[in-house]
């Protein structure tokens, strides 16, 4: 940047012409604006003739302080906050001119006839005016032309090396060797490929093309005598699935059913590609040639292509199965006969849902309880309803009332249990009431032992005490557990051997009564356990649970269901086995009741045949509350149930 | 001890590679990858356990077997692949360099790869060829329809032509189409070849915009394998029927050379079938093409007149065009002079258009097509079971009678129908087919000839008609070719309401729906028209059977009989069949719950999807009731 100033400055005196000139060509730029208009004379000079420099400070005058700002190109604004602007050649600030206020701007803009053309520069803050060839720079470069008014773009073009052979050459230069001796290293490759050409390895370009054109791509590739060598690889192949054939619903004529109605077409836009069972919509032309093209064609060959490539495959088994096989082949329910089949009686009379029903053993009596009366659940009434023979009646209420307190019965373990027996005037025991046995908790279940002489209590809270055994003509009362072993279901005696089935909530305990041991857990796999029965056999044991199964088990078998049928939809509230007949029912809150043909073989190798042979329906629910309690007829094959709309009935 | 075993170090975990794995070990670019496994046939497989594969992720993940990939390893392809690239890289270099020279240069040594070996390799013999041609043929077919576009290139499409037109010519020379269908995607046709079904679709031929959304790099890769199987398949059957392979018209290929116009009149000669050959020649009386006709007649009839040309004279160049079509073939050639001897040159447009045309049946190599009918009778003797050759020789002649339907028909198709796939349809069968000869060529007869049976219109009216001839619409060709036998014209002439068109794809089974077009078909097919009516009621009882059930009593059979005399001891038996029906029902249901849990899930599957086909076809058969209603208060409002 030093440079400049030096030409302009010291170069004055000392420096020769040409080089002053050359100088001045290239510095010309950086000249100050206020000199640009003797620039501009002394480049007309120039223009004229090289040799003849004309003094270039012939209007420069030395005295005048020449200010030359040495910043270079930097932003100006960061002399903004000072009073400089830079510094000049030797090193001394330029400081910042003087600028007149606003009144001394508007005096200026009002008498300076130049004040339009002045600008200011920015590396010094000296105000210059424009002169003619700037504003006419300006102009041009605003209209996109060329600044320089002296360059002509578009000169005549002058062709030199031009194609007339001229009689002298242009240079004087002298030819080269290799311009006039032929070149070995050419020689050899033509030699080279006239060889190959020759001996037909080479082809020229068209020969080549003719021949490619003429060969049919395609020959006998199977041959017959050949072996097809069968690979491994070709064994495991897996091929792709052939697209499937179309339907009538594709012709261009289809019957009219299978067009789409307004509904299914909506239907059919408003689901995704990948749902459509269709991936058209069926269509009619009256005429072949107002068939339009398939516009997804394209579209759906590609898919293909994408499938073929893209997609996994692997080898799936299909079965073939008619579903006729499918169902085991048993007996037919006819031939299984007699069993239940149709809705005889109905029993009206509770109003509320009837949670029990029992028949007598004669069958000529039925006993149901329902909700609607309330009774203290704490006690159990040994009730002589006086309903059958005379003799039979009179016998019971001896061997009732022919107790005997022997105190000499020392009270072992404390069972919290009152008899309380009847007095012989009151009005009770003219109604049939001989006993009470009171219970300090709820009772849920009373069963009676075959014999008759015992009977047991299920106190669901009674913890340990939920299962007492009852011995009537004792009038005793004893606990055969010392501690629970969960919430007590259900209990039954075993109805030839001193067993005690005792279910809780998951499990079958079998008891012997008389070893006063466990023999045996019965494992139900199901949640809750809601009824048992035992075959009269004794063998085999049907459990009901809440969670819809029945398991049936045979104890000689195993501790696990021998089989589990799961006919009804909702939790069974009761199982029952018949005790003459080989049938055993469940009832169900579904409002069912499925009558099972299940034959026990007295040959232990055989196993028990269940068949399901009639669903009996009538009952209707009520509060999800469907058939609460079955119970067969002691010698017909007939079945009462009971019901939450508050009936009894009696199928036959 | 043993060597300690890790997890996912041997089973499921190495036999599965996944498909960056794949890529990586082959060194290839995923579109490479893809390309080399569309040519060499390699899918991905699911495996059973995706767990055991994915080190215990089951990420979607597509895997490949190894030993695929091993396979892929030792490719030549793939070395040709990477000669393309380098191609690719030097042509691109000199394009934007602009050196003409070398661009030049390079574009004719463009590496080319040859996928013979390939289909040898992914088809061991022809039969797995075929089992696989389906795809091969619609994307063939396909390709031929296409306009020549950037992404599709002209020689492609050509190929595709050339190969598709091959393959229908041997379809007419074998007799073994067996299927149409029009759909409203396109045209189906089935056909048994060498014992295995094609099943192929062509688009309807009309200007369609090309999809966005389609890739076609991936569609022409797919397309370069399959011509290439396509022709080695063409070449296979062509041989297994005699035919030369580039197929050449039967007739003599040298024309009169005064015009393209006699040329087509010299073939409505019909001098390949010698049967037809006391037809009336030509219907037009000029004198000057009979005597031309006569005389070529006279030379060409005798086969001694096949007489190979030396490669000398003017029969040089001729010579050498069929040289170079028969270069692999046997030497017999069956070039034939014209009177003159002043051979005319066909240009490879004009042959390529007249084999196009499929009028004509094709060129033997060794004279006469050997009658195939004989030799399955031989061999089905050797079967033994009586029943089984009884059976056998009525399939045969069905099929004879089939391939020979349309045989005393003769065809002319107006403009407006599809002119290819009718003659295709037609030729396959028998028939004879012409169309107006400046429509296109190959046409053989003109529309004023009075042998003419049919004529294939498909517009609603036509100011000249001939009374020797059938006016019908296309359908009918279709429909009879269906029925296998030629159906009444009455149902299909010009203008008037065409039958349902049916898909002969479809198989009805027990509980699906069959529309009554059909049930008369079939009847109509066991040639018992009278019974036409009572089938139909028969079958619609059979689908209201399982609805009545439920219903009360008064069914529509009751409903029929009352003017009937007894009454109520139909109702009793009725009752009975009730009371029984529901028996068995209840039987049934009981029986269902004893199902063991094993098969309790795949027996309700089954009667799940059952019972969703028997919806469904009491949908469709509701549809139809309510049709036929509507159809019969109008009828009876317009009378």
């Amino acid at each position: 940047m030093n440079k400049p100033a030096d030409a302009s400055r010291s170069g004055s005196a000392s420096e020769d012409e040409s080089e002053s000139a050359s100088e001045e060509s290239v510095y010309s730029g950086l000249e100050d604006e206020p000199d640009t208009s003797s620039d501009e004379k002394e480049e007309n000079n120039q223009g004229d003739d090289g040799d003849q420099l004309p003094d270039e400070y012939v209007e420069d005058s030395s005295d005048e302080e020449d200010i030359r700002n040495t910043v270079g190109n930097v932003p100006m604004e960061w002399y903004r906050d000072y009073g400089h602007l830079g510094y000049d050649v030797t090193g001394s600030k330029v400081m910042k001119p003087k600028h007149g206020d606003e009144l001394d701007e508007f005096l200026d803009k009002m008498e300076n006839p130049n004040y339009w053309r002045t600008v200011t520069d920015k590396m010094t803050g000296q105000k210059m005016v424009l002169d003619d060839g700037d504003l006419e720079m300006i102009k041009r470069i605003q209209k996109g032309a060329h600044p320089s008014t002296s360059e002509n773009m578009y000169e005549p073009w002058v062709d030199f090396f031009s194609s007339e052979t001229m009689i002298h050459p242009v240079t004087n230069r002298p030819a080269d060797k290799r311009s006039f001796v032929p070149s070995k290293w050419e020689r050899l490759k033509v030699g080279q490929m006239v060889h190959a050409i020759k001996m037909g390895w080479m082809k020229r370009r068209e020969e080549k093309k003719s021949k490619e054109e003429e060969e049919d791509p395609f020959y006998m590739l199977w041959k017959d005598d050949e072996e097809p060598d069968i690979t491994k690889r070709y064994r495991q192949h897996i091929p792709a699935p052939k697209l499937p054939l179309p339907g009538h619903a594709e012709s261009y004529n289809p019957p009219p059913e299978y067009l789409l109605t307004k509904e299914e077409e909506e239907k059919w836009k408003e689901q995704e590609p990948e749902e459509r069972r269709q991936n058209f919509i069926p269509q009619k032309f009256s005429a072949l040639r107002k068939v339009p093209a398939y516009d997804r064609f394209v579209n759906e060959r590609f898919e293909r292509c994408l499938d073929l490539y893209l997609c996994p495959r692997q080898r799936k088994m299909r079965m073939n199965v008619n579903p006729e096989d499918l169902i085991p082949k048993l007996p037919k329910p006819k031939d299984l006969q007699p069993f239940p089949t149709t809705e005889a009686v109905v029993y009206k009379g509770h109003t509320d849902m009837v949670r029990c029903v029992c028949p007598d053993p004669s069958g000529q009596w039925l006993a149901t309880g329902s909700d609607d009366n309330t009774v203290s659940n704490t006690t159990v009434l040994i009730v002589n309803p006086g309903l059958v023979d005379k003799l039979l009646v009179s016998n019971t209420d001896t061997l009732v009332m022919s107790f005997e307190d022997s105190q000499d019965a020392p009270a072992e373990k404390k069972v919290p249990v009152d008899w309380i027996a009847s007095d012989l005037n009151l009005e009770d025991y003219k109604t049939g009431l001989r006993l009470k046995v009171e219970h300090p908790k709820e009772i849920s279940q009373v069963t009676w032992h075959a014999k008759g002489d015992y009977f047991a209590t299920v106190m669901p809270k009674g913890e340990s005490m939920s299962v007492l055994i009852h011995q009537l003509s004792r009038r005793r009362s004893q606990n055969p557990f010392s501690k629970s072993k969960g919430l007590v279901q259900r209990v039954l005696f075993h109805p030839v051997r001193p067993f005690l089935f005792v279910a809780t909530q998951r499990f079958v305990r079998v008891y012997n009564l008389l070893k006063q041991q466990l023999t045996k857990k019965l494992q139900t796999n199901c949640k809750w356990v809601s009824s048992m029965d035992v075959h009269p056999g004794g063998d085999n044991v049907i459990i009901g649970s809440y969670d819809c199964r029945l398991s049936w088990f045979d104890l000689d078998l195993s501790t696990k269901p021998y089989q589990t049928l799961r006919h009804h939809k909702k939790a069974l509230r009761q199982v029952a086995f018949h005790p003459r007949y080989p049938l055993f029912a469940s009832a169900s809150d579904d409002c069912s009741i499925i009558v099972c043909h299940g034959m026990v073989y007295s040959d232990l190798l055989q196993n028990p045949l269940i068949v399901p042979v009639k669903v009996l329906r009538g009952h209707t629910a009520k509060n999800s509350v469907g058939v609460l309690d079955c119970h067969f007829h002691p010698t017909q094959p007939w079945i009462f149930s009971a019901g939450a709309d508050g009936t009894a009935r009696l199928y036959t | 001890m043993g060597k300690r075993k890790r997890k996912y170090e041997s089973g499921a975990a190495t036999t599965y590679i996944s498909r960056n794995q794949a890529i990586r070990k082959l060194q290839l670019s995923l579109a490479d990858f893809r390309r080399l496994c569309i040519l060499k046939g390699v899918y991905p497989q699911e495996p059973l356990h995706k767990k055991k594969v994915n080190k215990g992720s089951t990420a979607p993940k597509t895997y490949y077997h190894v030993k695929d990939i091993q396979f892929l390893l030792h490719e030549p392809l793939i070395q040709r692949f990477r000669e393309f690239k380098h191609f690719m890289r030097r042509l691109k270099k000199a394009v934007s360099k602009k050196n003409r020279n070398a661009e030049e240069r390079i574009r004719a040594n463009k590496p080319k790869y040859k996928l013979d070996k390939i289909v040898k390799e992914r088809y061991p013999t022809y039969i797995d060829a075929l089992r696989d041609l389906d795809d091969c043929l619609s994307m063939c077919f396909l390709f031929a329809t296409f306009p020549v576009t950037k992404r599709t290139h002209a020689e492609m499409i050509h190929l595709c032509r050339r190969l598709t037109v091959e393959f229908q010519h041997y379809i007419i020379a074998s007799g073994s189409l067996r299927k149409v269908f029009i759909s409203i995607k396109g045209i189906y046709y089935q056909a048994e070849v060498m014992g295995q079904t094609l099943t192929w679709i062509v688009p309807h031929k009309l200007g369609y915009k090309h999809p966005d959304d389609v890739d076609y790099k991936i569609m022409s890769t797919f397309v370069d394998f399959y011509t290439t199987l396509l022709g080695f398949v063409n070449f296979r059957l062509y041989h297994s029927l005699n035919l030369h392979y580039p197929p050449q018209s039967e007739s003599p290929l040298s024309p009169t050379g005064k015009g393209f116009v006699n040329f087509r009149l010299y073939h409505s000669l019909n001098l390949h079938y010698p049967p037809q050959s006391e037809s009336p020649l030509s219907p037009t009386g000029k004198g000057y093409v009979n005597f031309r006709l006569y005389h070529s007649l006279n030379l060409h009839y005798p086969p001694q007149s096949e007489s190979p040309l030396s490669p000398t004279g003017k029969g040089y160049v001729n010579f050498r065009l069929y040289h170079s079509l028969n270069l692999h073939y046997p030497p017999q050639l069956t070039v034939k002079l014209d009177e003159d001897g002043d051979e005319e040159i066909l240009t490879n447009d004009e042959r390529q258009e007249r084999v196009e045309a499929m009028t004509q049946s094709l060129m033997a190599i060794g004279g006469d097509v050997q009658d195939e009918a004989d030799a399955p009778d031989e061999f089905q003797t050797e079967s033994g079971d009586p029943d089984y050759i009884e059976k056998a020789k009525v399939e045969a002649e069905d099929l004879k009678r089939l391939q020979t339907l349309f045989k005393d028909c003769k065809f002319f198709l107006n403009r407006e129908v599809p002119r290819e796939s009718l003659t295709f349809i037609i030729r396959s069968f028998g028939g004879q087919v012409s169309w107006d000869e400046t429509l296109a060529s190959g046409a053989t007869y003109q529309e004023s000839d009075e042998t003419i049976t049919h004529q294939i219109v498909d517009r609603p009216s036509l100011s000249k008609q001939y009374m020797s001839r059938h006016y019908v619409q296309p359908q009918w060709v279709f429909d009879s070719v269906n029925a296998k036998q030629l159906l009444p014209v009455e149902d299909y002439f010009m203008g008037a309401v065409l039958p349902p068109h049916l898909s002969p794809f479809v198989e009805e089974q027990d509980g699906d729906y069959v529309p009554p077009e059909k049930v008369k078909l079939l009847s109509r097919l066991q040639g018992k028209e009278q019974d036409v009516t009572e089938k139909a009621s028969k079958t619609q009882k059979k689908s209201t059977k399982k609805r009545k059930m439920e219903k009360q009593p008064s069914s529509p059979p009751q409903k029929k009989t009352k003017h009937a005399t007894v009454e109520e001891g139909q109702a009793e038996k009725v009752d009975v069949d009730k009371q029984l029906a529901r028996q068995t029902a209840e039987e049934r249901r009981l029986a269902e719950m004893m199902i063991p849990k094993k098969h309790k899930r795949l027996y309700h599957k089954i009667m799940y999807s059952k019972k969703k086909k028997t919806q469904e076809a009491q949908k469709l058969k509701e549809k139809r009731d309510a049709i036929d209603k509507a159809q019969k208060k109008q009828k009876k409002k317009a009378a």
